[in-house]
């Protein structure tokens, strides 16, 4: 199973920190610069593999590499509708 | 070989450098599976034909953006050295990521070669990179390559041969779109600066409109003016602030590149790495994985290995310390002569070999988990912990490594953005008990805690990370205040470590551990040895030099004695002085200065027999191994040091007391020079003064407490000049905090 065919429907997640594990996005703009330099850049399609409030960072797969993102750097990055 | 080409490679961390580095120059550097093995740069000589090039292996980044130490050390490089030829390692399987490195190598006018790695897992991953259209766009050679099996090895050779003699720079250039013109108009200004300072005028034109402190350097500020009016211009074309311009054009370079390059499907595969993350990363598995895996390393270091340095202790006692000063004795060689062969040198090597087992093991582990990829994973299961101490979760692979050893673990907070989490982080790093401590734990276990040394040990262990929390939240809460830093890590897939490839690591590590704190210690060794002698001999009979002596060990022990040295154990504080060179010269120190303090009876030749010691020996060897899981430290009555130890201390509250001392006070002379060099002198001196005041604090409050009912009048004094002492530094640290002296 690909992680796109997941997706899900209702409300279109806003920004990386929105979308539930499974989910996926792609990115419409990224306000950090540090992580659009790591390949988290507008267009990049992301899929979410963990995301919990209790915990300070989700783990995302951009392309072939996965990441550990703070949650305060997941809210900076913006996703297409 | 200093006139001779020189190449650097440079490429994102997890894409095969390392790998490319030892292949293409036949080095054993060590490989990892977590961003930032390379913190520093690495060399070697690749030879061509006839052709003998200087290769450098940068660190691995993600951008020449100058937020991290590793990024600054790469930038730097490419700028002063000015290579004949830059080897940029890209990932076929993540080709845009990698392209933002290259388009940046593109702005900075380097003669350029593409090695474009991992092909194979492209393949496997459904993607189809073309090489050859990817050179055209790029204007530059590119080598489609597999490094780990050393495919298009000899073809990259050829080219970087080719680019490097001929210092061919690339025809391609990034164009910035809506900031094309700044960066024109202000490339003009700046000809005859950029020539001054050597580097490109377009790209220092960029990096001035990107507000790069460097490139403001560079120019002492005289520019700063025009570069001000152009982003002006830039902001009111786009609405956006002339970095973000530069960046999306950049992006808009890379993603036109890789849409013409690169054929794929969308989807974003689900790997094994995937579905072990949503086990060990979930808090219910996670947490309880993570503490096994600490304890297995613990276990594996620890328990594993104390029967074989029990071994070597007594079977080298037996070869290198007893038999000759026995048959050098019988010889009529002179005291001095047999003290300094027997006391100083076979106590040394001694000393040294009984560290291989343990610093071996920790290695290796450490080596193990960083090539499996769990490191990474650790630092998430720590991010919420270092959380609360104001530290990013990647925090934690620094201090991990410095259970191995202080220094690379000081160096590797190169990896971490902010000065304020590298400061703090190297400022608890040296509690974190490295190796070299183990030997120190392992023969006090021996002498005092025979039945529960490993529960010591551990406690041990186990008191050196909690002292890291407590001060890191103490310096959080004072001179460090703030939110930990957010931060972007990438998760490197599983792999199963390749053995041979960390054995080759770990005997690098442990032959470069060994040859540094050797030579420390056969080097105090002799001169402890030398210096007892000549001081007996000065002193004019035995009765005299005995009462100097005492003298000495009581000028020695005065700070000491409220953690429980008592004045004639002056061996323990000169013990201390020596360890700060390195801390496993301790146990030397002690084994030379008792074995003369105590004038222990010296084997002679009816009573000593090396076959019999070394049947002992292996008696003990076997005995610990059959004994294993007991929790029991083997050891047996063994010489004379653990008796003389024992003596001296008068009780295990004495004992442990030593130990906490000797776990926190200040980091070695190696690791205070890495500090001083990587965060100013002024915070070694901080280091040196914070842990020696708090290990004192905290070894005498242990031995007041653990005497309280011998004498509790004294040991609630102490302990209440203690706590007021505390919270005075806490005051003061909390003045420091609020007077900005960061």
């Amino acid at each position: 199973m690909s992680a796109n065919e997941t997706q899900g429907g209702g409300a279109a997640p806003r920004c990386l920190v929105d979308l539930k594990d499974g989910q996926t996005g792609i990115i419409r703009k990224n306000g950090d610069r540090k992580s659009t330099e790591m390949g988290l850049f507008p267009g990049a399609r992301v899929v979410m593999f963990r995301n919990r409030k209790s915990e300070m960072s989700v783990v995302i797969g951009a392309g072939d590499a996965r990441f550990l993102v703070s949650r305060a750097i997941a809210m900076k990055v913006e996703l297409e509708g | 070989m200093g006139d001779g080409l020189r190449v650097a490679l440079v490429g994102n961390p997890n894409t095969g450098k390392t790998t490319l580095f030892n292949l293409l120059t036949g080095a054993r550097e060590r490989t990892g599976n977590w961003t930032g093995v390379t913190v520093d740069s690495a060399h070697g000589v690749l030879d061509i034909g006839a052709e003998q090039l200087r290769v450098t292996d940068l660190p691995g980044i993600y951008s020449f953006s100058p937020y991290t130490e590793d990024e600054r050390v790469a930038r730097d490089y490419l700028i002063r050295n000015k290579p004949d030829a830059v080897i940029n390692i890209v990932d076929a399987s993540n080709l845009e990521r990698s392209l933002y490195l290259t388009a940046q190598l593109l702005d900075m006018r380097v003669p350029l070669v593409v090695a474009l790695n991992q092909m194979d897992v492209a393949e496997r991953h459904g993607m189809r990179v073309d090489p050859a259209h990817l050179a055209q766009h790029l204007g530059c050679p590119v080598v489609p390559m597999v490094a780990s099996r050393g495919e298009g090895g000899e073809a990259l050779k050829q080219e970087v041969l080719r680019v490097a003699q001929a210092r061919r720079l690339p025809t391609a250039r990034v164009l910035y779109g809506d900031a094309e013109r700044s960066v024109q108009r202000l490339q003009v200004c700046l000809i005859v600066a950029a020539d001054d300072a050597g580097v490109d005028s377009r790209w220092l034109a960029i990096k001035l409109l990107e507000q790069d402190p460097f490139a403001r350097e560079l120019t002492k500020g005289l520019f700063d003016e025009i570069a001000a009016e152009e982003n002006a211009r830039i902001a009111r074309h786009t609405g956006l602030k002339p970095e973000a311009a530069v960046m999306d054009a950049r992006l808009g370079f890379i993603r036109g590149l890789a849409h013409d390059v690169v054929k794929r499907r969308l989807e974003i595969r689900r790997r094994f790495s995937d579905l072990a993350d949503r086990l060990l990363l979930s808090r219910p598995a996670g947490i309880p994985a993570f503490l096994c895996v600490m304890y297995g390393v613990f276990w594996l270091t620890v328990r594993l290995t104390q029967p074989l340095v029990d071994f070597i202790d007594s079977a080298l006692s037996a070869l290198l310390v007893q038999g000759p000063r026995v048959w050098l004795g019988g010889l009529g060689v002179p005291e001095l002569a047999i003290s300094l062969l027997a006391d100083g040198v076979g106590s040394g090597l001694t000393t040294v070999a009984t560290f291989m087992p343990p610093i071996f093991m920790i290695f290796l582990c450490l080596s193990l988990l960083e090539e499996s990829g769990y490191m990474a994973r650790a630092a998430f299961i720590m991010d919420r912990f270092l959380n609360k101490i104001g530290l990013p979760g990647k925090a934690f692979i620094p201090l991990l490594v410095g259970f191995g050893c202080t220094v690379p673990a000081l160096m590797a907070t190169r990896t971490l953005e902010q000065r304020r989490d590298r400061l703090l982080t190297m400022l608890i790093a040296p509690f974190m008990s490295c190796g070299a401590r183990m030997p120190v734990y392992a023969i006090f276990a021996m002498a005092f805690f025979p039945k529960h040394g490993n529960a010591v040990i551990f406690a041990l262990y186990l008191i050196g990370a909690l002292l890291a929390i407590l001060s890191g939240w103490v310096l959080h809460r004072t001179l460090f205040k703030g939110d930990a830093s957010a931060f972007v890590m990438e998760l490197p897939p599983y792999h199963i470590p390749a053995l041979r490839g960390c054995l080759e690591h770990v005997w690098y590590n442990l032959k470069s551990f060994l040859v540094r704190a050797g030579q420390v210690i056969l080097l105090i060794a002799v001169l402890l040895s030398l210096g007892n002698a000549v001081f007996e001999w000065a002193s004019a009979g035995e009765q005299q030099a005995a009462a100097k002596k005492s003298a000495a060990g009581r000028a020695l022990t005065v700070v000491l004695r409220p953690m429980g040295v008592a004045e004639d154990n002056w061996p323990a504080a000169a013990g201390l002085l020596t360890g700060l060179m390195a801390k496993e010269a301790i146990v030397g120190t002690l084994e030379v200065l008792y074995a003369h303090a105590d004038e222990a009876p010296a084997p002679d030749a009816q009573t000593f027999s090396l076959g019999a010691s070394l049947r002992e020996a292996a008696r003990g060897l076997a005995a610990g191994y059959g004994r294993a899981g007991d929790g029991t430290a083997p050891g047996g009555e063994s010489p004379g040091l653990l008796a003389s130890m024992r003596r001296n201390f008068g009780g295990r509250a004495a004992a442990f007391a030593y130990l906490l001392f000797v776990l926190i006070y200040s980091p070695c002379v190696a690791a205070l020079i890495v500090l001083g060099r990587e965060a100013g002198w002024r915070w070694m001196g901080f280091a040196v003064v914070y842990q020696t005041l708090l290990a004192w604090m905290v070894a005498t409050a242990f031995y007041q407490a653990a005497t309280f009912f011998e004498a509790p009048l004294r040991a609630g004094l102490w302990l209440g000049a203690l706590a007021v002492l505390a919270a005075g530094g806490v005051g003061l640290l909390h003045q420091f905090g609020k007077r900005g002296t960061r």
